[in-house]
């Protein structure tokens, strides 16, 4: 039950003290002993969207071993070798280790990147009591970064290091290193040095997160929304074009479906000509991305697939997921040339212009683009959720999957509407609202995707791939697996009511009523 | 969490020096170790040199982790913390004794350290009493160390003798022989004519060297300061050795 008090702490060292200074001032009252130095060239990883770093975690590599760190701590979670010259990207790419079970957890189907390239100096400074007994220990960090070939200084960092059960000693040190002109810095020395670098750890969210008034105006109030899905946009468009990992393409997809979803459901605070080109916009932009989307997740599936076939089939699988691979490099080029196209850039500067500009005052305003965003909030969350609890009410055992389909499709716009929105309604609640509505989206997303698998795998039967046995097998693993996913799609359809409950409820209805429903003037 | 407890009812058999080496080797093994001193003579406490707080006391201790927590304190090397103890815990039978469950209270103490720790050491008060008897309930082992002459290991008999009338689970004891010197007749005849698998005796034996007793001056674990001496390398076989059991 280690506490707080126990963490690591960083000073940075101005340039006129060094350690022989705080060592000599230490000696005032303690006895010192000073280690040598090591050396160290190390390498820093995490994931785009910080996973490590938002679990209070950090990966470096030293030569051919990673290690696993807990944030603050000196503490090594896990570690494992690799071969040299190895660097892997995906946690099922290193060697089965607890390492390894670590990172599968933590950073699922993303790939490390590494941030930065460092070689660093350590001394340690051992406090000792009367006692000779080490009661806190000093850490001289001296940094350099390495950035295409070229080295470059941080700022020095000393640690503070406690020995767990000497806390005075903490507090003491503390208060001479402040004297001695060491200022504390709030960072571990990770983010110290991608500070340096110009980068800040956790800095990517997917989250809308805003603070305004509910006052605001609500042309305004959008453009704000817009504009932080617009910066995710921007930010995956690297990621995509290395081809990464697949998730790049998963944000990038998401933040034009909202910004599509937020230009459609939030009426009347644009001037509709405007609306009806940038819609369009992206959905040319949206619709370019489908197929390699299709193609990347049937690629994720594939371990999952092979699992639900008799082992007799499952490699009749493999000239199935050998076409996919072929026709998703395809597709990749395709998108990535279109990312270098005048007609993209076209796209997005047009749109930033949009999102940028002042609002009109003339005949083109739009009728409620100076409401207050609040109102606007409430009439759209409180329509959407009445047409939705309308809609599933309807539904039961003998209702056409296209019934399902079309509450699907509504039920993500509520939810769209809801993460909007919920900058301007109390945080736990709208967690809670959200999370049920989830329930019920995960069902009815579960069955439209095991439908919209099976005919994408029909079509693999209707193709002839090889001649003689292999084309039997093929089949026969495709018509199997189609087999399987049918009757999962079965099972789903039956929880559907308990799902729908998970909103359809006095509580839930209640929850909504208050928030949303409109004020009675 | 494992519980190993080394334990005799003489004193100057070794008991210590050999808890102290074994947590070492247990910690520089990466796992996560506590040492406890249950000793009013706080001995394992001066090897590591620390000294306990001012205010901890039986009372503290037996009140468990809160308590436990405030005081435990980090050695010199890592993985290896040490709970210190104090002169006051000879009072500890008395405190014990005071309690409802007297038997088995420190059993409730340390249960919560099961978390934070990968094995805990006890270094237990050369007596047979309320200690000993709670030592017996929360260890899964019981180390015994056995210098090879007629009466230490007749004073061996009496404590299984002990455990069996009370009715302890005396497969949770393992004795060793301890301060080993092969030149003295009287140590090679006992150890010779030792039925091992009888009395629980392991195979590893800690031989008698000043290296050990210069432990006391190094304040330093033996692997430490001479990680070669024949010493050590029997302290290693012998934390080998006990592994297989736990």
């Amino acid at each position: 039950m280690k506490n707080k008090t126990d963490q690591i702490k960083s000073f940075t060292l101005p340039d006129s003290v060094d350690l022989k200074k705080i060592s000599d001032e230490l000696s005032k009252n303690y006895s010192t002993v000073h280690e040598t130095g090591t050396k160290k060239k190390q390498m820093f990883y995490d994931t785009f969207d910080w996973r490590l770093y938002k679990n209070e975690l950090i990966l470096n590599k030293e030569k051919n071993s990673y290690k696993l760190y807990k944030l603050y701590s000196d503490q090594m979670i896990a570690e494992s070798g690799v071969k040299p010259g190895i660097s892997p990207k995906y946690w099922w790419e290193f060697p089965e280790s607890e390492l390894r079970n670590k990172l599968e957890i933590f950073i699922d189907i993303r790939a490390l990147i590494s941030l930065a390239n460092v070689d660093s100096h350590t001394q340690i400074l051992s406090i000792l009591n009367n006692d000779k007994k080490t009661v806190l220990r000093l850490r001289l960090f001296e940094i350099y970064i390495i950035e295409k070939r070229k080295k470059s200084k941080l700022n020095r960092i000393v640690e503070l290091i406690p020995v767990r059960g000497y806390q005075r000693e903490v507090s003491k040190v503390q208060k001479l290193l402040k004297q001695l002109g060491l200022t504390p810095s709030q960072q571990d020395a990770l983010s110290s040095i991608l500070e340096g670098m110009g980068k800040k750890p956790g800095d990517y969210t997917t989250k809308l997160i805003l603070i305004l008034e509910p006052e605001t105006r609500s042309d305004l109030a959008v453009k704000k929304i817009l504009t932080l899905l617009l910066k995710v946009i921007k930010q995956n468009e690297n990621g995509i074009k290395a081809d990464t990992d697949t998730e790049f393409l998963h944000d990038f997809r998401v933040a034009i479906r909202r910004t599509r979803s937020a230009l459609t459901q939030v009426k009347g605070v644009f001037p509709q000509s405007l609306i009806n080109k940038f819609k369009s916009d992206f959905s040319t932009l949206g619709k370019l991305t489908n197929r390699l989307r299709d193609l990347d997740v049937y690629l994720l599936r594939k371990k999952y697939y092979r699992q639900m076939l008799a082992e007799v089939l499952s490699s009749g699988l493999d000239p199935v997921f050998e076409e996919i691979i072929r026709q998703r490099r395809l597709e990749h080029r395709r998108f990535v040339r279109f990312l270098g196209n005048v007609r993209y850039k076209e796209i997005i500067n047009s749109w930033e212009d949009f999102l940028n500009s002042g609002s009109p005052n003339n005949e083109e305003a739009a009728k409620n683009d100076d409401k207050p965003i609040i109102l606007l909030a409430k009439k759209f969350i409180w329509k959407k959720f009445n047409y939705v609890i309308t809609i599933g009410e309807k539904i039961n055992a003998s209702s056409p999957d296209t019934d399902l389909h079309r509450l699907r499709i509504e039920c993500k716009k509520l939810r769209y509407l809801l993460e909007f929105f919920s900058f301007l309604f109390p945080e736990d609640i709208m967690t809670m609202i959200i999370k049920k509505l989830r329930k019920l989206q995960d069902n009815l997303g579960d069955f439209n995707d095991l439908y919209v698998q099976q005919e994408f795998l029909k079509k693999f039967l209707e193709r002839p791939f090889s001649t003689g046995n292999d084309a039997a097998n093929t089949t026969a693993a495709v018509g199997g697996l189609i087999a399987v996913l049918h009757q999962q799609q079965k099972q789903i359809r039956k929880e559907f009511d308990q799902s729908f409950n998970e909103i359809n409820n006095l509580e839930n209805s209640k929850q909504f009523k208050k928030l949303f429903s409109p004020e009675k003037v | 969490m494992r519980t190993i407890a080394l334990y005799s009812i003489k004193g100057g058999v070794g008991k210590t020096a050999t808890c102290v080496n074994l947590a070492y080797l247990a910690a520089s093994e990466d796992a996560r170790t506590l040492l406890c001193d249950l000793d009013p003579q706080g001995a394992s406490s001066f090897y590591f040199r620390i000294k306990a707080n001012k205010k901890f006391n039986t009372k503290k201790l037996l009140k468990g982790l809160k308590e436990i927590d405030k005081n435990i304190k980090g050695t010199d090397y890592i993985n290896l913390d040490l709970l210190p103890s104090k002169l006051s815990f000879r009072n500890m039978d008395l405190a014990l004794d005071a309690l409802k469950h007297s038997k088995t209270q420190l059993k409730t103490t340390f249960r919560d350290l099961r978390d934070d720790y990968d094995y805990l050491f006890l270094d237990c008060p050369p007596s047979i009493s309320l200690i000993s008897e709670n030592v017996f309930y929360v260890s899964d082992i019981i180390l015994v160390p056995v210098i090879p002459t007629t009466l230490s290991v007749r004073t061996y008999d009496k404590l299984l003798k002990f455990f069996n009338k009370q009715g302890l689970d005396s497969t949770k004891i393992f004795a060793f022989f301890s301060m080993v010197e092969k030149r003295k007749n009287m140590h090679r005849d006992i150890i010779s004519t030792m039925p091992s698998k009888e009395k629980n005796f392991l195979d590893s034996q800690i031989p008698y060297t000043s290296d050990v007793e210069k432990m006391g001056i190094y304040r330093e674990p033996l692997p430490v300061y001479q990680p070669r001496s024949p010493a050590s390398l029997s302290y290693m076989d012998l934390w080998n050795e006990i592994k297989i059991f736990i």
